[in-house]
């Protein structure tokens, strides 16, 4: 970040997460994040400005910070969709735990290509799976009596052959 | 977050020279790779190794910065962390760093050479990576020659160790997602349920990038999946992408199912299998030389149309009055329910109506032997088709001889 030759992109923006670690972020790069986007309107001052990002952790605002980094690039550089899809796709190359905690980060910092693309995520895991595989991948127990799965399962008569 | 504080056994490519760098991520490494230098770490009573070149292959006693660093970048509760601390703590670092791959394995007569693991630090995690960095920097500056030259070849290099550092982290992920589901499974540990983290208009989301199928399944999982899975919202999105004229024109519904009315209790749900699997085609509706406006036909009745499908592009010709449709119309033919592709096709489909209803006209496109008959809103389609709304219907039937009062 040293030597950024375009002058306007030099403000930079000091992200705050909950455990204390501090992101220096250029400032077109943080605008994506709505939260902080909407934080700024009420402030003349913001080089140098320390901006708390409410309950996101250092680990997933390094992603949050990244995926904003690599979005802002792409648009300045045209870069191709399949090269974006792969980048993306990279990136959701997580373990369960840090994909919640991203969508929970998008969700919070108001970012919607991110809470987009990670709740996608979470479908594709979804998608062609019997309900009892869906329980394993995601480690829900079943709470239905026999009756109320009885009734969905009446339901779901029309797609039954798939299982 | 999962715990990749056990030491994993898995083979792998280059683990050899993973871990024989490490140090703390922002001193990197400046000094030449062979160059020998200490360092202090202010919270560590332990000398740093000095930086290495990873091929240099200089025998030595083992283990030694594996001990500073497992320590440091560890968890606190892991066993194995405490256990390198303790080995650590009862052999001081020799004068003479160690190098080389083979400091990885315990050396016989070391304390703690029960633990005989080629690998320490887990494939997804920072000292990992930096570690792979650290190697990388070693390798250019090993190349003074390559120094003044294009940059691409470490380009190449950061690929290709990216490939492999994230291949070994999601190998990692996945035997870990294997390992914790197999102890849910034999009940030895309690399910972690990431979803219920997740709010409800959050979940909402989710289930809005599922397929109708999917989202029926999803209900069967459990009772807050259920209550996500019967959301009518979601359903009339799925449904509208299929078939946005459910929406705009009511009366299409008694032509699918006379028992769901718009608006009646779970409508959107229940007229969804029902929908699901009618066949429908696009294609470009043309009075003879001018576009008329981009069409989707949904069969409704009648003998399939089948794989063949509609022509591309439908070229109205001939006009005949409605009062001959009675007479023209085959009973098998099939029955299509036309709507405009989006809504800037609207217009000229609404025109195109008007303009039949005005000369109380069928429109009529012929393709070889098959027939298209384009049917304005009338009292046949009241009668005949039972439709009561205001949109275009056609029939498909193959040609006849004689061809009928023309």
């Amino acid at each position: 970040m040293a030597d950024v030759p375009n002058q306007i992109n030099n403000i930079t923006l000091k992200l705050k997460s909950k455990d204390g670690e501090i992101f220096e972020v250029e400032k077109p790069v943080a605008m994506q994040i709505n939260f902080v986007k909407g934080m700024l309107e009420d402030v003349d001052e913001i080089d140098g400005m320390e901006i708390p990002m409410g309950e996101v952790e250092a680990a997933i605002l390094a992603k949050v910070v990244e995926y904003c980094k690599f979005h802002y690039q792409q648009e300045l550089n045209q870069t191709n969709a399949d090269e974006v899809d792969r980048w993306e796709r990279a990136f959701v190359q997580v373990d369960k735990s840090t994909l919640f905690q991203l969508i929970l980060a998008a969700n919070f910092l108001d970012v919607q290509s991110l809470l987009d693309l990670t709740c996608k995520t979470v479908a594709d895991m979804i998608k062609g799976k019997t309900p009892e595989q869906i329980r394993a991948e995601f480690d829900i127990d079943n709470d239905f009596t026999p009756e109320q799965l009885e009734e969905v399962r009446r339901d779901n008569a029309w797609c039954a052959e798939d299982r | 977050m999962f715990n990749f504080s056990k030491p994993s056994t898995r083979p792998r490519a280059s683990s050899d020279h993973h871990l024989h760098l490490l140090s703390h991520l922002p001193e990197t490494p400046r000094s030449h790779p062979h160059h020998q230098q200490q360092q202090q770490q202010p919270h560590q009573h332990h000398q740093l190794p000095p930086f290495r070149h990873p091929n240099s292959q200089t025998h030595h006693p083992p283990c030694t910065d594996v001990v500073h660093h497992s320590h440091d970048l560890q968890d606190d509760d892991d066993p194995v962390s405490h256990l390198f601390a303790a080995a650590a703590a009862q052999n001081p670092l020799p004068d003479t760093p160690a190098t080389g791959p083979k400091r990885m394995r315990a050396c016989p007569d070391h304390p703690r050479n029960h633990i005989d693991h080629p690998e320490v630090v887990a494939p997804d995690s920072v000292p990992a990576l930096v570690n792979d960095v650290r190697n990388m920097l070693d390798y250019v500056a090993s190349k003074p020659s390559l120094q003044n030259g294009s940059a691409s070849f470490l380009r190449d290099y950061l690929r290709t160790m990216l490939l492999q550092n994230a291949h070994s982290a999601t190998e990692a992920i996945h035997a870990a997602n294997k390992a914790h589901r197999a102890e849910v499974m034999a009940g030895r540990r309690k399910s972690r349920e990431p979803f219920k983290s997740i709010p409800d208009e959050t979940a909402k989301h989710i289930f809005s990038f599922l397929g109708g199928r999917d989202l029926a399944r999803a209900r069967e999982v459990c009772t807050r999946w259920n209550r996500f899975g019967s959301e009518e919202g979601l359903w009339r999105k799925l449904c509208l992408a299929n078939w946005s004229a459910l929406e705009s024109d009511p009366a299409v519904w008694s032509l699918i199912d006379r028992c769901i009315p718009l608006g009646s209790y779970n409508c959107w749900r229940s007229i969804y299998p029902k929908i699901e699997n009618i066949p429908k085609w696009t294609c470009r509706l043309q009075k003879t030389g001018r576009f008329v406006c981009n069409l989707v036909a949904h069969q409704i009745s009648g003998t399939p149309v089948g794989d063949v499908g509609l022509p591309k592009v439908l070229v109205v010709e001939r006009r005949f009055n409605i009062v001959h449709l009675q007479t023209f119309v085959l009973h098998d033919a099939a029955v299509l329910y036309f709507e405009p592709e989006s809504e800037a096709d609207r217009h000229g489909f609404d025109e195109f109506i008007e303009y039949l209803n005005k000369r109380t006209r069928a429109g009529l496109a012929l393709e070889d032997q098959r027939r298209f008959i384009f049917i304005p809103p009338c009292d046949y389609t009241r009668t005949q088709i039972n439709y009561h709304g205001r949109s275009l219907l056609g029939v498909v039937q193959n040609a006849y001889n004689p061809l009928g009062p023309l």
